[in-house]
Formats: structure tokens, sequence, C-alpha cells
């Protein structure tokens, strides 16, 4: 059902011209794709640094909570740029990546990704008195630290994954696989 | 090598650096212009 | 020197052997590849925002860029280590890739700028160093990371 809703839509986006000439665009296309990629480096790569940071292995002779937030700015322009293209990207390709299973990965972590970061910041500040100058933090803010990198490790991973077609709908895969990826018409044909 | 010298060396190459960088982005946005003006003009 | 011969050799080494019977390693690569890029990058921009004093001003340079270039080594290294491996699998299509060159000639130019320039002027106390001389290096370090990694990115469309 939810598949059914989400494939209609895509194939709606798919009838739009803009995302037709965006797709086809060589450069404009290519373009979009590098800015989400190198964008990256500045909104995953703060958030090394500050998780660094939290696990001890960088700035250890810097207050925590100056490196938090002092990186946070720059971490979410990064992180808008990346939205805004990846939206583009996804409106380019609306087909292919909603039944994607790389994308669909990609969206649970991301949103996993993002409720430990909700959590870890709130936790982060109601203790950062008592912590702020250890070049080691608490195990417990380690350990959100490192959760929050595997994760966006994760989101990185399967983005990067999505370039390739093993489990595309075209693929001959299991009924299951089918349903993950939301690929309507092929589990149809199962029946 | 005395500080000197390395501001030098260093601030030379920089420029070069950033020239080029110009240069070669240039080219290629040139490059989309035109084909732009191909596709619409 | 013969370059051809040495990517035909690449094409034909264990290395490729193993990238090209299972599919999956060279994406895994991929994946360590571009982890490893985003450190980098992470840390150049940190260090170079930081000597341009837009970031982290309440920090001193020096600590800034000593932290940062610790991580940087570790990137390249992993960089370097991933990217032979996946060179090795398309060894052959590289060597006729116009941007595989243009990324090999900034990488050694900005391994040569990290390490011969950018390092050794760094090392000085940063207050006894030209205002101006800091905010070139940081400006081109950052300009030849960029064109190192997007020229990277280009070698998939080209």
């Amino acid at each position: 059902m939810l598949n059914e809703v989400l494939l209609r839509f895509a194939e709606w986006l798919d009838t739009h011209a803009w995302s037709t000439a965006l797709h086809e665009s060589y450069y404009m296309y290519s373009w979009v794709e590098s800015t989400h990629v190198l964008t990256l480096a500045l909104f995953f790569g703060m958030l090394v640094v500050i998780d660094l940071r939290m696990l001890g292995r960088a700035f250890t002779s810097v207050p925590a909570s100056v490196i938090a937030r002092r990186l946070d700015t720059p971490m979410l322009i990064g992180f808008a740029v990346m939205v805004v293209s990846g939206l583009l990207l996804v409106y380019a390709v609306p087909v292919r990546t909603t039944n994607s299973i790389w994308f669909r990965m990609k969206m649970v972590f991301f949103v996993a990704a993002g409720i430990n970061a909700l959590l870890f910041r709130n936790r982060m500040k109601a203790a950062v008195d008592t912590w702020d100058n250890d070049p080691i933090p608490p195990r417990r803010i380690r350990t959100g630290a490192g959760v929050s990198l595997a994760l966006w490790s994760c989101v990185v991973a399967s983005g990067r994954l999505m370039a390739y077609d093993w489990y595309d709908c075209h693929q001959n895969l299991p009924y299951f696989m089918y349903w993950v990826a939301g690929c309507v018409d092929e589990m149809a044909a199962f029946e | 090598m005395s500080l000197a010298t390395l501001e030098k060396i260093a601030g030379g190459l920089s420029l070069l650096v950033i020239g080029s960088a110009i240069w070669f982005y240039s080219v290629q946005i040139l490059d989309v212009l035109e084909l732009l003006e191909l596709a619409y003009g | 020197m013969d370059v051809f011969a040495f990517f035909e050799w690449l094409d034909a080494s264990w290395l490729a052997s193993i990238s090209k019977a299972y599919g999956g390693t060279f994406a895994v690569v991929q994946v360590f590849h571009l982890l490893a890029m985003l450190t980098l990058g992470g840390m150049v921009i940190t260090g170079d925002l930081r000597l341009l004093g837009v970031l982290l001003k309440d920090v001193p340079s020096e600590v800034v860029i000593d932290n940062t270039q610790k991580w940087i080594n570790v990137a390249l290294v992993a960089l370097i280590a991933s990217g032979i491996f996946m060179a090795s699998a398309v060894a052959i299509k590289l060597y006729y890739n116009s941007f595989f060159w243009a990324k090999m000639t900034s990488l050694v130019f900005g391994i040569f700028f990290v390490y011969a320039i950018r390092r050794p002027l760094l090392r000085y106390d940063h207050g006894s160093i030209n205002p101006w001389t800091l905010r070139l290096v940081a400006v081109a370090s950052m300009t030849i990371w960029f064109v190192v990694a997007a020229s990277g990115r280009w070698i998939g469309f080209s």
C-alpha cells in the first residue's frame, strides 16, 4: 500500500519536464551530484572533528564545548546544502531512487542518526560543566559519539551504494527484496 | 630553510595554485555557457 | 619509463584479481575511500578556516593545525591504500581517463604542498609569519584538495 503510494508519487514527479531536464543534463546533473558529495566534507567533516573530540581522539587540550559550539554553524550550513542538493538528486531520478533498497536504508539510518544527534546534544548540554576540560570524556559521551559516527557513516555508505544496480527492480530477486525495494509491478508478477 | 625564504616560496606557490584553479574552472564554466547557447541561444 | 606497462602490470596483479572476482569488495573499499576523503576534507577545512580567522578563533591556531595535521596523515594513508586497490580494478580504463591524470597530478602536488610547504611553514610561531602568506596558503590548501576530490568524483562521470 505504502509502496504503491510512493511509486505513484515518484512516477508523477517523473512526468515533470524539469526532472527530465536535470536528469539529462550532463553538466548540471554532475555538478549537483558533485556538490552533494563535496559538501559532505563540510557536514560530515565537521561531524568527524566534533565526534573525535568527544571520543578523546583529537583536540584533547581544548574544552569539548568549544569544539562543539564553534563547529556547529559550518556543520549546519553543510547540512542545509546536503538536503537541498539531495532533494534535487531525488527529483532528477525519482522512480529508480524510490525503488532503491540503498536509498531506503539511507533514510532509515538518517532518521536513526537524527534521533541519536538530538539525544546526544541534550546529554552533552546537561552535563558539560563536569567534564568539559577532560581530555577523554565520560563513557556515555564516548558511546554517543561512536554511535553518531557509525550511523552517519552508514548514511554515507548507503548513499554511495545507490550507484550500484545489484538490487534494482529489473534484477531477478526474491519476493522479500522486491517488497523492501517497493518494486510493485515485480511483486504483482509473483502472484 | 629560513622563515623568510619559506614564506616567499609558500606565497608564490599558493598564488600559482589559486590562479591555475581559477583558470581550470573558468574553462569549464565557459564550456557550459557555450553548451547553453547552443541549446537555447 | 613506460607508464602504460605499469598499468598493464597493475591490471594483471593479484590485487586486481580480488577486486575483479568480487564486485562487492570494490564497493566496500570505495566507501572507505569516501569516508577517509571526508575526514581529510574536514580536517583541511577546520585547519585552513582557522588560519583565515573564520573558525575556532578562541583556540590558538598552532593547536588547531597540530590536531588536524595528525588526522590528515591518517586519512591520506587510508586514501592512498584504498585508492591503489580501486585503481587495480579498472587500471586500463583509468590510463585513458584524463580526469584520473588530473587527479593524480593535483594529488602529487597536494602531498608536496602539505609536507614540503604548509607543515614546515606552520611549524614556526604563527604570529611571526606574514598574515597574507598564511591566508594565501590556507586558500591554496583548500583549493588543491577541492580539485583533487572534484577530479576524483569526475573520473566516474567521464
